[in-house]
């Protein structure tokens, strides 16, 4: 009889304090901590250096929101456009050309735009089942010769993502390795390449 | 009941799903990149290519919640998605040739690391080694390197249709003392998505979605490999 009493009260409690758990919404932010560097060896490396200025990235996601559920929402770092940027300059440095500032004396050979049009996490099946974690980053580079010739552009789409079971990388770690593998796809790509060496 | 149950386990679920998202036990799989010092001794290699079955994961539910309520239709329900699953996956085995995709993806990397002239020789053999083929490697190469694709899966997407995802592990070691000389890992997402009869019916067209896959991951994979540290 008490047992069942206390079932009683168990319930509405639990319902209770779900309610205002549903009710409440979360803000969490992703901050990236450290981006670890391309370790690869471009074509880029066999061209004559050239000298880039890249602008400031852009913005084109339709919100800043990377996953949510049940009132938790993972937003991104507000860096992330400066840190994605300045890992570009890093990667075309490492393979041998020049970026410089656009306040910089030099003439650049090309200017290069970066529309930020993906940047998510999902989880399909979820960790504790055989479901995948995904993170994807969408870039759009648009590289513009200074001579006033037919400029490039290219979406690239990088993505990392693990298999079930705990443990494994962060989402912040995921998003990190996606969004070198973008950029990596931009630095082998070989149609840039191409377009380097006619303009 | 049951759904009260779902109502309560849900939260439960976000909360260790965000201790998931911040909190990690281990990161992504530590890189080992190739050493100048190393290559100088490195005369020749044999590269071998492993190839998994495979899957199609079209029927299992790809809910976010683990399942809740009634335990025997939850497993009945995953007993029919799971051998429909296997039904599928059964019709892109014999759709699609492996040792096809061996070849593209071996050949590929290959040819791709030639070029660097490293290596005296650069043998790709296609097969998994057996003891006497271990030993004659043993003997006349220095070092293995084998690339090494641990999942290849078409899994269901929110619009209903399938996107491969593919997980691969390069290594190269050591004949003699087992050194590990280079490891990377590389995972890659299709951009598109394809139905279902496409999948299980190989195609020229899928012949051709597998070869520009594999083609960009050899690629992927030598430019790795070239950096020397």
């Amino acid at each position: 009889m008490r047992q069942r009493t206390l079932l009683y009260l168990q319930i509405p409690l639990a319902v209770f304090l779900s309610i205002i758990i549903h009710g409440c919404s979360f803000t969490h932010t992703l901050k990236i901590s450290e981006v670890p560097s391309l370790q690869i060896n471009s074509p880029l490396r066999e061209l004559p250096s050239k000298t880039f200025v890249i602008n400031e990235f852009t913005d084109k996601r339709v919100n800043t929101v990377i996953f949510s559920d049940t009132g938790h929402s993972f937003v991104s770092d507000p860096n992330l456009l400066r840190i994605m940027r300045k890992v570009l300059i890093d990667e075309l440095s490492r393979q041998g050309q020049t970026c410089v500032n656009q306040v910089s004396k030099d003439i650049p050979d090309y200017i290069i735009e970066g529309v930020v049009y993906k940047y998510s996490f999902g989880i399909g099946g979820a960790k504790f089942t055989r479901g995948r974690a995904t993170a994807e980053v969408g870039l759009r580079l648009t590289v513009s010769p200074n001579n006033g010739s037919e400029r490039f552009t290219k979406d690239y789409e990088g993505s990392f993502f693990v298999k079930g079971g705990f443990g494994g990388p962060t989402a912040i770690e995921m998003l990190n390795q996606a969004m070198l593998n973008a950029i990596r796809d931009f630095l082998l790509d070989k149609e840039f390449i191409e377009f380097l060496r006619k303009s | 009941m049951q759904k009260i149950c779902a109502f309560l386990i849900k939260p439960l679920f976000v909360g260790g799903l965000i201790s998931l998202l911040t909190i990690s036990c281990s990161s992504v799989p530590k890189q080992i990149n190739l050493k100048r010092t190393s290559i100088s001794q490195i005369r020749s290699i044999v590269v071998t290519v492993k190839i998994p079955n495979p899957k199609v994961i079209h029927e299992r539910m790809v809910s976010d919640i683990p399942p809740t309520g009634v335990p025997l239709v939850h497993l009945i329900d995953s007993a029919i998605s799971l051998s429909k699953d296997e039904t599928h996956s059964e019709s892109a085995r014999n759709a699609i040739d492996v040792m096809d995709l061996k070849n593209i993806l071996g050949n590929h990397f290959v040819e791709n690391i030639r070029h660097a002239n490293l290596f005296n020789e650069i043998v790709y053999f296609p097969n998994q080694p057996d003891d006497n083929r271990k030993q004659f490697f043993r003997e006349k190469y220095y070092a293995v390197l084998e690339i090494d694709i641990r999942d290849l899966s078409f899994v269901r997407t929110g619009d209903g249709n399938l996107c491969l995802y593919i997980d691969i592990r390069g290594t190269m070691i050591k004949q003699d003392d087992k050194e590990i000389l280079w490891s990377r890992q590389e995972t890659i997402r299709s951009k598109e998505t394809y139905t279902l009869a496409f999948v299980t019916t190989y195609s020229d067209e899928l012949r051709k979605v597998f070869y520009q896959t594999f083609q960009s991951l050899a690629e992927r994979l030598a430019a790795d490999f070239l950096y020397l540290e």
